[in-house]
């Protein structure tokens, strides 16, 4: 296509003048700039989907890490000699810690939440949970922490056989004197508003080697 | 009094938007290529922490697997136990992290390129790990790499390195005799271990154990065979040299395999792990 043309102005000066565009100019201009925007639209929401789904999946990995985390060093605190205790049942445990205080035993639980879909962590004097404990001496009594949230499942089970593919176990026994490991599976969901992203399971195996 | 003159304003020509429609189109297509940078960024990162709590597991499952251990057996020592590996560059052996010694007579190599000869009766009981530092493809060069035999040994070569795009898992239980692998499936910055070479004579030879397993996103937990899972993981168990009553574990992790089958072929690690372990700590 060709540009204006120059013409000479009405009152004779040599300033060259062009004209303006014509119409079908502009709706070629128009119509390449709509099939440029369209497909950098296409481009554009593609990527940004495919980055929220990225969000959500490192937003859900990284909370069960740190939850997982969490029990990890919580169950390290099983005592390594002496009474141990252990009580496993399908959708929570409570054990018996090491005293922040000589002497101060203390009792660690995990409870899972099925109303509100959480994990919550107590600490309390004795195994009944009955009296609320300060385990990290902050002034408050260290019940009722949620450490998941978003929940849709929470099993726990134990093994105390000699293989990992052994049976695992959970309401029945003795764990307290042959527990070798406790598995959680857990099922998050995204807290991530209108996220897209399915629930997503994770199975972590924490050994317990204070026996 | 003279006649207002109108200023007469030049439109712009369809080429000038054309051009400018051209530069904002190279602009946005720089800002667009970012995305799938970041995507796949955040999948490694995905990747990491999954490798991370696969490779939990994994020690989990070895610390839990008595009878597993209680196969690893103690290393012997062998009088072949030095001298393994020979490597050089053209004239000289420095590209080569780690290894120095001198040329052997297993071929001669152009200049630039790498080559690493391992001879497998001498890393008897050891996990011997073996970097291509110099050369490689990307120069033009070749690394190359070969197993010597001098006995009966049944040895295993691992890669571990995470990036490696040809992938060369091998064993074998040979005779004196040469394994060459191809030039151009090493690169530089590769790193193999070679383990479980042991000669037939010795029955107490340390005889590494593979043990496999599922990811941490693959409930029910369980060992049975022929599920495709998404991530697993290889542990590759040990005793130190040093001491019989310590184990190494080499957990590489990988995405993506029948866990079924023994990782092999080219599937590339996606993470390496080494801990050890004291038997004190595995009841």
């Amino acid at each position: 296509m060709n540009g204006p043309s120059k013409t000479w102005s009405a009152n004779g000066s040599r300033r060259p003048r062009r004209r303006a565009f014509t119409f079908i100019e502009l709706i070629v201009a128009v119509g390449l700039s709509v099939i440029l925007l369209r497909g950098m639209y296409t481009v554009l929401h593609s990527a940004t989907d495919l980055t929220t789904l990225s969000e959500e999946k490192m937003s859900l990995l990284l909370e069960a890490s740190a939850i997982f985390d969490y029990i990890g060093a919580d169950l390290a605190r099983v005592p390594f000699s002496g009474q141990r205790y252990l009580s496993v049942t399908s959708s929570g445990l409570i054990f018996k810690a090491s005293s922040r205080t000589a002497g101060d035993d203390v009792y660690i639980k995990y409870e899972y939440d099925l109303g509100g879909k959480k994990v919550v962590r107590g600490v309390y004097k004795d195994q009944g949970c009955t009296v609320a404990e300060d385990d990290d001496g902050d002034g408050h009594n260290d019940v009722g922490m949620v450490i998941g949230r978003s929940v849709q499942s929470f099993d726990v089970r134990y093994h105390a056989s000699g293989d990992i593919d052994g049976s695992w176990n959970t309401g029945s026994g003795d764990p307290a004197k042959n527990t070798r490991a406790i598995r959680f599976i857990m099922k998050l969901s995204s807290m991530i508003p209108g996220a897209s992203l399915a629930d997503e399971t994770f199975t972590i195996i924490i050994p317990i080697m204070s026996l | 009094m003279y006649p207002r003159r109108r200023r007469a304003i030049r439109g712009v020509t369809i080429l000038e938007i054309l051009i400018a429609i051209f530069v904002m189109l190279i602009g946005i297509t720089g800002v667009v290529a970012l995305f799938p940078v970041g995507v796949r960024l955040s999948q490694m990162s995905a990747d990491d922490v999954i490798s991370a709590m696969t490779a939990q597991n994994a020690l989990a499952a070895v610390r839990l697997q008595s009878g597993l251990l209680n196969r690893v057996k103690p290393y012997v020592a062998d009088d072949n136990e030095s001298g393994d590996v020979t490597a050089w560059n053209g004239t000289k052996s420095e590209c080569v992290e780690g290894f120095t010694g001198s040329v052997a007579n297993v071929g001669t190599p152009a200049p630039g390129d790498t080559k690493l000869q391992v001879t497998c009766a001498g890393v008897d009981g050891r996990s011997l790990d073996i970097r291509a530092a110099g050369g490689g493809r990307e120069m033009g060069d070749n690394c190359a790499l070969v197993l010597m035999t001098s006995g009966n040994v049944l040895w295993k070569l691992y890669r571990l390195d995470k990036n490696a795009t040809l992938t060369q898992f091998a064993s074998g239980a040979t005779v004196s005799t040469c394994t060459n692998f191809p030039a151009d499936a090493i690169v530089t910055g590769d790193t193999f271990r070679l383990i479980g070479a042991r000669d037939a004579n010795k029955v107490l030879a340390t005889v590494p154990e593979d043990f496999y397993g599922s990811g941490p996103l693959d409930p029910p937990y369980e060992l049975g065979q022929g599920a495709v899972k998404e991530y697993g993981y290889l542990a590759i168990i040990t005793r130190v040299k040093e001491s019989t009553s310590t184990f190494r574990v080499d957990i590489l992790v990988f995405k993506g395999y029948d866990k079924s089958l023994p990782p092999e072929g080219n599937l590339p690690a996606i993470a390496c792990y080494t801990t050890i372990l004291s038997s004190d700590m595995l009841k």
